[in-house]
């Protein structure tokens, strides 16, 4: 490493979390602890703000943060073993308001200012949310577990990862915006998890595959116009990280995933890439973002019982520094 | 309600009408039988301490179950998730995978899980809780390292025909009725116990909001049957017929941190258990044969997860008391167990075969002021060996009131069957955990006039490698043999009793301190040396009882010290204390006993967890009563 930072101090006073200004870190949580958490990293500064959400409301954020969105002044905190969206102001954080009655939420994509999907991962199903009541007001009926969500034109694709003890799941499905009904589904491999759009307007999918199966995932192309799959990159085997991920840089043009090591390809490659860009070496990656053409950041759970590492590099895997941030940093929102 | 539920009370209802019917005296009034119910149980530990909780203790919790008679000794750690929750005992600064609870010499240790859940043991079906502290590998094999609970019941002393019916109601939906009667005659006796008990255990909590609410999705519901029988033909032979059917039904709450839950369990258990004693005359020996069966099935509706388990435990063993001569004693035995699983969550049913040898040879001074034990301890599982485990006890008694004892030995633990067998993830290759524990206890009774007292100091330091913890290696959680654990501490009690005009006045203070450390890949840096997470390093309890005549007042005040929540040490619970109050007042003659009891937990109202974001309940009431009668025999016994 060129060097470390080890936890730099919070600067506890600044509330002012404005576009640009830095990047919202993830911290998942351990299960049934309640401790899920955000912490934020200024850019200007160059200083971490840890646990923004308790520091500013008082009180603990909840079990399991899965994901977030911002939606022009709010942002949208899935908390998924809470089953609730907490709903703040992004300006500095401050408590508006919660979204209840899911079972076990995801991810959250907003169609408008008006509505949203949120997936769900027992709930068979795609909420749709009223973002000005707060509430919940439809369920699109989806088979399994529903998990990532994209929106191409009137067309909102669904990842559906394989649950646990039942059979492998390979569908992509396609949700109609227009009238909330599932309505198309593109066969995979096992497991689909993740998606991405590309610069040539594509979409990619990575699937875990099933190791109880020995099935290998894969990354699939898919064009989004005749709802097909156009390209098919199957691992070598089974055996991916505990938590994939894929991430695109702005511009659309490079591919990185994580199988247990980091993974960089082009969009155009033909075939998956032998060598990895960055080993893991007994790291337990479990979050990765692209900060636009310039930085890769990826969260390090390390054993999943004490607080994770955030580490960011330049684009061609060169270590920049490192914090440590919250349990099980899974996830980044750049803003 | 369903109709079986309503039948069922309405049985117990019925019995305990006094038409023909007799009742034991009151045990408050008359010393307790001890019943040794396995024949290493005492005298063969003399370097450890033993703290059987005696019935003054069971009665102020002796409507809820085996974790809350626990929770009045410093000596085990109950960490409980609720009343509607799980509940689990550590000792000695180990968790609860480290204690194992036997029941006739049966362990309860669940094959998956490896631990007991003491929450689903009724209190009312036992007299006794025997606590052994400290290590009890090698006397009674597996998991038993932190220390070994036994559940023990008291055969009736006085021959004829005796019956109590218990009624008890309390806040949130307490409910418990509760039937026993015992028959003894010359040569046989006979004890059946049946119960029922429910709650609703909505009792108000802040989530994290802040938002005040009623506990929903609590509620728990519990009934069952113990049955005893035992056959003395002559003096030489006894024999004994055990068993004990059970249903539990939970609802399991939501979390402070979750906004609703779905999640329940039933557990279904039948033990049966029997046993041959056989007195010569220089030697007792024991044969005893046992079988557990037991369904837990867990559902949660939403998430969508759930599992159906069954496992089986068959063990036959064979234990002797061999008086060599005036000043050795040997002690030797061999047993079997098999084990097997039948689950949704395996993909196959796996079992396992275990195959034990164990053997003390006691010896004491011709002044009898001292003793020596050696014991080991020798199994085989699967035809693979497990490392032998020694241990040596030795105490001193200078005089009959000090006792100055101590110990030294091995242990171990096997790995469960979700560590071994669980999909894609089970290690066969684990090997057992192993350690060593040293203990010392003096224990002084002093000589005063006009009232009694003891105290007793004990200590111990604990050493356990090769610790089996789940770590996630490509993509896959593991169970490795990685950790190791250090921890020591002391514990101090004393007891005392006064006669005091025509009452009794009895004291009992507690203070257990314990120092616990952890080291391994979990281990986050700078860690090594702070306290492990849910093992306090202070707990202290104090307890009076005013006997007069007919009537009682008691308290009871414990204090849990701070708790490190996570491995980071970095997330603490605040320390807490507890107080709870008894009244009790005794009708009527020798025959026929009515006791009315109000009981008040946590009387000071205080809102604490014992594990984090799990909500305990305020302050909370019972009142029962329990009618006894009792009809000697006018046969000789």
């Amino acid at each position: 490493m060129a060097c470390t930072k080890d936890n730099p101090l919070p600067t506890t006073g600044d509330t002012n979390f404005g576009p640009g200004t830095g990047v919202f870190i993830l911290n998942e949580g351990l299960f049934n602890q309640g401790n899920a958490s955000i912490d934020f990293f200024r850019w200007q500064a160059d200083s971490l703000q840890t646990d923004i959400f308790q520091r500013q409301n008082s009180r603990p954020l909840g079990d399991i943060l899965q994901s977030m969105f911002i939606v022009r002044d709010r942002a949208y905190l899935v908390v998924n073993a809470s089953q609730r969206i907490e709903v703040v102001q992004v300006s500095d954080f401050s408590h508006l308001g919660t979204i209840e009655g899911m079972p076990s939420p995801r991810y959250f994509l907003p169609l408008n200012e008006q509505q949203a999907y949120v997936s769900d991962l027992s709930a068979n199903a795609v909420h749709l949310v009223d973002l000005q009541r707060l509430e919940v007001v439809d369920q699109i009926a989806v088979p399994g577990w529903t998990e990532q969500l994209l929106q191409v034109g009137n067309d909102v694709y669904v990842t559906s990862p394989s649950f646990f003890g039942q059979p492998p799941n390979e569908q992509l499905y396609i949700i109609d915006t227009q009238s909330h009904r599932l309505v198309d589904s593109i066969q995979l491999a096992p497991s689909p998890q993740q998606i991405v759009a590309d610069g040539d307007g594509l979409l990619w999918v990575l699937c875990a595959g099933s190791s109880e199966d020995n099935i290998p995932g894969g990354l699939f192309r898919i064009d989004p116009q005749q709802r097909a799959v156009v390209q098919e990159l199957r691992f070598a085997d089974a055996m991916v990280s505990l938590a994939p991920q894929l991430a695109i840089n702005d511009n659309g043009t490079q591919l990185y995933y994580i199988q247990n090591d980091l993974f960089r390809m082009p969009i155009h490659s033909s075939a998956l890439p032998t060598t990895p860009l960055l080993a893991a070496d007994g790291q337990q990656w479990y979050g990765l973002g692209i900060r636009g053409n310039e930085e890769i950041w990826i969260g390090d759970a390390i054993d999943f019982q004490q607080r994770g590492q955030v580490t960011r590099y330049t684009m061609d895997g060169s270590p920049l520094d490192s914090m440590t941030v919250g349990f099980l940093p899974n996830g980044f929102y750049f803003y | 309600m369903g109709s079986r539920s309503i039948k069922f009370k309405l049985l117990l209802f019925l019995l305990g009408m006094p038409l023909s019917a007799a009742t034991q005296v009151d045990t408050t009034l008359q010393a307790p039988t001890v019943t040794v119910t396995a024949g290493r149980l005492y005298a063969w530990q003399p370097g450890q301490e033993a703290e059987i909780l005696d019935s003054s203790q069971q009665t102020q919790a002796a409507w809820g179950t085996v974790a809350d008679v626990l929770t009045t000794t410093a000596d085990i750690f109950v960490k409980q998730y609720g009343p509607a929750n799980i509940a689990t005992g550590g000792a000695s600064g180990l968790g609860a995978a480290y204690t194992n609870v036997f029941w006739h010499g049966l362990p309860l240790q669940h094959p998956m899980l490896g631990v007991v859940d003491l929450s689903v043991l009724p209190a009312l079906l036992f007299d006794q809780v025997v606590v052994v502290s400290g290590n009890n590998s090698p006397l009674w094999g597996n998991g038993a390292i932190g220390s070994a609970i036994h559940l023990q019941q008291q055969m009736p002393k006085q021959p004829g025909l005796g019956t109590t019916y218990r009624m008890a109601l309390g806040s949130y939906g307490q409910q418990q009725y509760a039937w026993t009667a015992s028959l003894r005659r010359a040569k046989w006796m006979v004890d059946s116990r049946l119960f029922h008990q429910q709650a609703d255990n909505d009792y108000p909590y802040r989530d994290i909001s802040g938002e005040q609410r009623p506990l929903p999705h609590a509620q728990t519901r519990m009934r069952g049957v113990l049955q005893e029988c035992r056959w003395q033909p002559n003096p030489q032979h006894e024999i004994g017929l055990h068993a004990w059917w059970q249903h539990s039904r939970r609802a399991f709450p939501p979390t402070r941190v979750q906004a609703t839950s779905l999640a329940g369990q039933q557990d279904n258990d039948l033990r049966l258990a029997a046993d041959w004693k056989w007195r010569r005359q220089h030697s007792h020996w024991l044969l005893r044969t046992g079988l557990l069966r037991s369904r837990l099935t867990y559902t949660d509706t939403l998430s969508g997860i759930g599992s159906d388990s069954y496992s089986h435990i068959w063990l036959a063993e064979v234990d002797g008391n061999i008086q060599l001569n005036d000043r050795w004693q040997l002690n030797t035995g061999l047993g079997t167990q098999w084990l097997g699983i039948e689950s949704t969550a395996y993909a196959q049913s796996p079992q396992q075969h275990r195959l034990a040898g164990w053997s003390a040879l006691r010896y004491h001074s011709p002044s009898k002021r001292w003793e020596s034990v050696l014991m080991a301890r020798q199994e085989i599982v699967d035809g693979r060996l497990i490392p032998l485990t020694p241990t040596l006890h030795t105490a001193y008694y200078p005089y009959n009131r000090l006792t100055f004892g101590a110990s030294f030995g091995r242990s171990y633990r096997l790995p469960t069957f979700n560590d071994l067998y669980w999909p894609q993830s089970g290690n066969p290759e684990l090997r057992p955990e192993q350690g060593w524990q040293a203990t010392g206890r003096i224990q002084w009774q002093p000589e005063q006039q006009g009232w009694t007292s003891s105290w007793q100091l004990n200590l111990f330091v604990n050493k356990l490698e090769q610790q089996i913890i789940w770590l996630p290696r490509q993509g896959i959680w593991i169970p490795q043999n990685i950790n190791r654990s250090r921890s020591h501490g002391a514990g101090l009690r004393w007891k005392a009793s006064w006669e005091v005009a025509q009452g009794q006045l009895a004291v009992r203070a507690q203070y257990r301190y314990t120092r616990a450390v952890q080291q391994g890949s979990t281990t986050a840096a700078g860690t090594e040396r702070l306290q492990v997470a849910y093992v306090p390093r202070h707990r202290a309890n104090l307890s009076w009882q005013w006997q007069y005549r007919r009537s009682r007042l008691a308290y009871d005040h414990r204090w849990t010290g701070q708790v490190f929540t996570l491995a980071d040490r970095q997330s603490t619970l605040p320390a807490y204390h507890l107080g709870s109050l008894i009244v009790a007042q005794r009708l009527g003659d020798a025959r026929h006993g009515l006791l009315l009891e109000i009981n008040i937990e946590n009387i000071w109202n205080k809102d604490y967890e014992v594990v984090r974001h799990y909500p305990m309940p305020g302050r909370r009431w019972q009142i029962g009563i329990r009618y006894r009668f009792h009809n000697k025999s006018a046969r000789k016994p």
